[in-house]
């Protein structure tokens, strides 16, 4: 009990080791209940930690207090206990409580908050030691509130250290927390709201939804009569449980896991949770997902391969490495690079050079090659490269690589090296190249060729013809085998043909005739025209 | 009246309550500190230790620390000459035991980091297994001792 020298605290006074209990009639339940679960406990918790623990425990109690009333007031006494067979170092320290989203409390160590946490809850003793079997209470006396706070939220911290000899590679000091919820009579608005609702996959085939609760009231509360259903696409509930809530600080978020104890086949579903919280109507969210098979989501995985960094003097350092996309859903990756300069095999404290780089829409199996540069300029020396991004789990990962920078290559060997590492794209480019070349130079010798064949055909013919004109195209009746074979249209085969035809028949009267040869027909004869000419005796050529 | 019933319960209550104080308590024993071995270059040096939680009121979160620097272990102050002042890596805990919900191997930096959390108990006694990876370019004279305190916070 704890007595407040203030106002109305005579209705309030009360100091329960036990989380939030408001209203009055409950606490008459609860209190006697808690009393007798208390009393039939007592007995067996002894024993039952003796088996756990043969060589005795470092305990603090009570761990939790809920007061109402005015500061200053005086709290129950903590009581650290030890009954192990060695002597315990101890340490008591007061700090702000905030609430991480698991709903587990953080605390600040700087000495700003450790300053403003013991200005409103102060401890008796803060450092003693506890020789085996040995107990002592700890004073705590509330002193003030922040100023237009009507509530405080402290953690007391007990420190134990063992003093053990040798100590191994991993000696460990146990901390217990205390919670300590201090606010003052009054009435007070406990109000929340869901934030999110998320599907995760908790482990191979089991889902979990997080559903994200913020206290927007102005006092600790829980969510009440929460429930969780997901339908699917017929919206049929295909699942329905309810869920437990806890304590929220307020302004605090929390995530509360509801686990799926059901296998749901792949398919689109909607998750919906519903709670009462505080006095606020009942509030509700919903989320859609996709399964892609049995309980299982598209979950993004990410690895990096071949992760390794080089260097020369005087030249940036070369980091080079592959990402692999190796989940079920598209996957992005934030990769911080840091280059250090390594002293007597340790790294210095402070990067030389760093950078941040950003990959986005990694589809699942699909690799990106890392291939970058840290821009300072290497001095000889030991050198490493931190490498360090999140996965896909949350977690977050590191990669090192050690180098030591090597002198600069000459240029011979700089050209050696750029041949070795590039082998293959050389070989394309010449083959591209030779390709090119051939192909050009069959073309020039082509267009030399037939300007020398026009060239040939527009000399003055030995035909007793005056009309002969000076065109380009070439006599049917004149022209030799070769000459034949150049004009496009007309082969080697063709152009004996026609010289067979020639001879077997005499002059062409017109192109016409072409059509009697094998291999000639109307159409071809057409294509022919633009490059052949007939000259006849004692008339003007006439069109082919 | 009524002001008075809620009262008179709270005081039987407590009277009641003194004798069962242990059932509120929250309790950590550390059993054992742990030893890792093979602990030289190139190797994966590991070992274990067991520590045992009550949270007899309702449910517990036990997160890890390193107070004192940012996860990497140091070497002692005397026979280490010529030895590396910290290991090039961090040191991984996973913390496991019945009926307990472990985060999985967590590296251990300055920030606490949850390892654990489980329903409410009398005893539970959990499992430390330590991992530290030493790279081979790891500069290490014969004898030199490396340490790093481990802060469990139970809550």
């Amino acid at each position: 009990m704890t007595r407040s020298g203030r106002g109305d605290a005579r209705r309030y006074v009360a100091v329960i080791d036990h989380p939030i209990i408001r209203p009055r009639r409950r606490v008459v339940v609860i209190a006697v209940s808690l009393a007798a679960l208390l009393a039939l406990a007592a007995p067996s918790i002894p024993a039952a930690t003796a088996q756990g623990a043969a060589d005795g425990t470092f305990s603090i109690s009570p761990s939790r207090r809920d007061l109402v009333g005015r500061p200053p007031a005086t709290l129950i006494p903590t009581r650290v206990s030890n009954t192990t067979k060695g002597t315990y170092d101890v340490r008591v320290f007061p700090v702000l409580l905030r609430q991480d989203l698991s709903g587990a409390f953080q605390f600040d160590e700087s000495p700003r908050p450790l300053m403003a946490a013991g200005r409103i809850l102060r401890v008796s003793a803060s450092r003693f030691q506890l020789a085996p079997g040995q107990s002592r209470q700890v004073g705590l006396r509330w002193e003030l509130l922040p100023l237009d706070a009507r509530a405080a939220y402290i953690g007391v911290v007990f420190q134990g250290q063992r003093r053990v000899a040798g100590g191994g590679s991993v000696p460990v000091v146990g901390r217990l927390l205390s919670i300590n919820f201090l606010r003052l009579p009054g009435r007070y608005h406990p109000n929340g709201r869901f934030t999110a609702l998320r599907a995760i996959q908790s482990a191979p085939r089991k889902l979990r939804i997080l559903a994200r609760v913020k206290n927007t009231g102005d006092i600790v509360a829980s969510p009440k009569r929460a429930r969780l259903a997901i339908h699917d696409t017929a919206g049929r509930t295909v699942f329905k449980t309810g869920w437990k809530g806890d304590l929220v600080l307020p302004r605090a978020e929390r995530e509360f896991p509801i686990d799926v104890r059901k296998v749901l086949p792949a398919g689109d579903y909607t998750a919906q949770a519903v709670m009462r919280f505080g006095a606020r109507r009942r509030a509700k969210i919903s989320t859609a997902f996709t399964l892609v098979s049995p309980n299982e989501l598209p979950t993004p995985g990410l690895a990096i391969k071949d992760f390794a960094a080089l260097g020369e003097v005087g030249r940036p350092a070369h980091i080079t490495g592959q990402v692999q996309s190796t989940g079920t859903a598209p996957a992005k990756l934030a990769l911080t690079l840091s280059l250090f300069r390594v002293t007597g095999g340790v790294a210095e404290a402070k990067p030389l050079a760093g950078r941040k780089l950003r990959f986005s829409g990694l589809q699942p199996g699909s690799t990106r090659s890392l291939d970058v540069d840290l821009t300072e300029r290497m001095t000889p020396g030991d050198y490493r490269v931190v490498g360090e991004y999140t996965d896909a789990a949350g977690a977050p990962q590191e990669l090192t690589s050690d180098f030591a920078a090597t002198t600069r290559r000459g240029f011979l060997e700089r050209l050696e090296l750029f041949f070795k590492r590039n082998t293959p794209l050389i070989i394309l480019v010449i083959a591209v190249l030779v390709i090119i070349a051939i192909g050009e130079s069959t073309r020039r010798y082509r267009r030399r060729l037939r300007a020398k064949l026009i060239a040939g055909a527009s000399e003055p013919a030995p035909a007793p013809n005056s009309h002969a004109p000076q065109d380009d195209r070439l006599d049917l009746n004149t022209a030799t085998a070769d000459q034949l074979a150049m004009v496009p249209g007309i082969g080697v085969n063709a152009a004996a043909r026609i010289i067979a035809h020639r001879d077997e028949f005499g002059r062409f009267g017109s192109c016409a005739e072409l059509t009697r040869i094998e291999g000639f027909d109307a159409e071809r004869v057409v294509a022919l025209e633009p490059y052949l000419r007939l000259y006849l005796v004692s008339r003007p050529p006439p069109p082919c | 009246m009524r002001t008075r019933i809620t009262l008179l319960a709270m005081l039987v209550a407590l009277i009641i309550a003194v004798p069962a104080a242990p059932a509120s308590a929250l309790s950590l024993s550390i059993e054992t500190n742990a030893t890792l071995a093979p602990f030289q270059p190139g190797q994966t040096a590991t070992g274990s230790g067991t520590l045992t939680v009550a949270a007899p009121l309702g449910s517990w979160t036990l997160k890890v620390q390193d107070s004192t620097g940012a996860g990497f272990m140091a070497k002692a102050a005397a026979g280490c000459a010529g030895s590396d002042a910290q290991l090039t890596n961090r040191l991984s805990v996973t913390v496991t035991g019945s009926g307990v919900t472990s985060a999985g191997s967590k590296l251990i930096d300055g920030t606490a980091t949850q390892v654990a959390n489980g329903p409410l108990t009398v005893a539970t006694i959990l499992t430390t297994a330590y991992a530290q990876i030493i790279p081979a370019s790891q500069t290490m004279l014969t004898g030199c001792a490396y340490t790093l305190t481990a802060t469990y916070t139970l809550q």
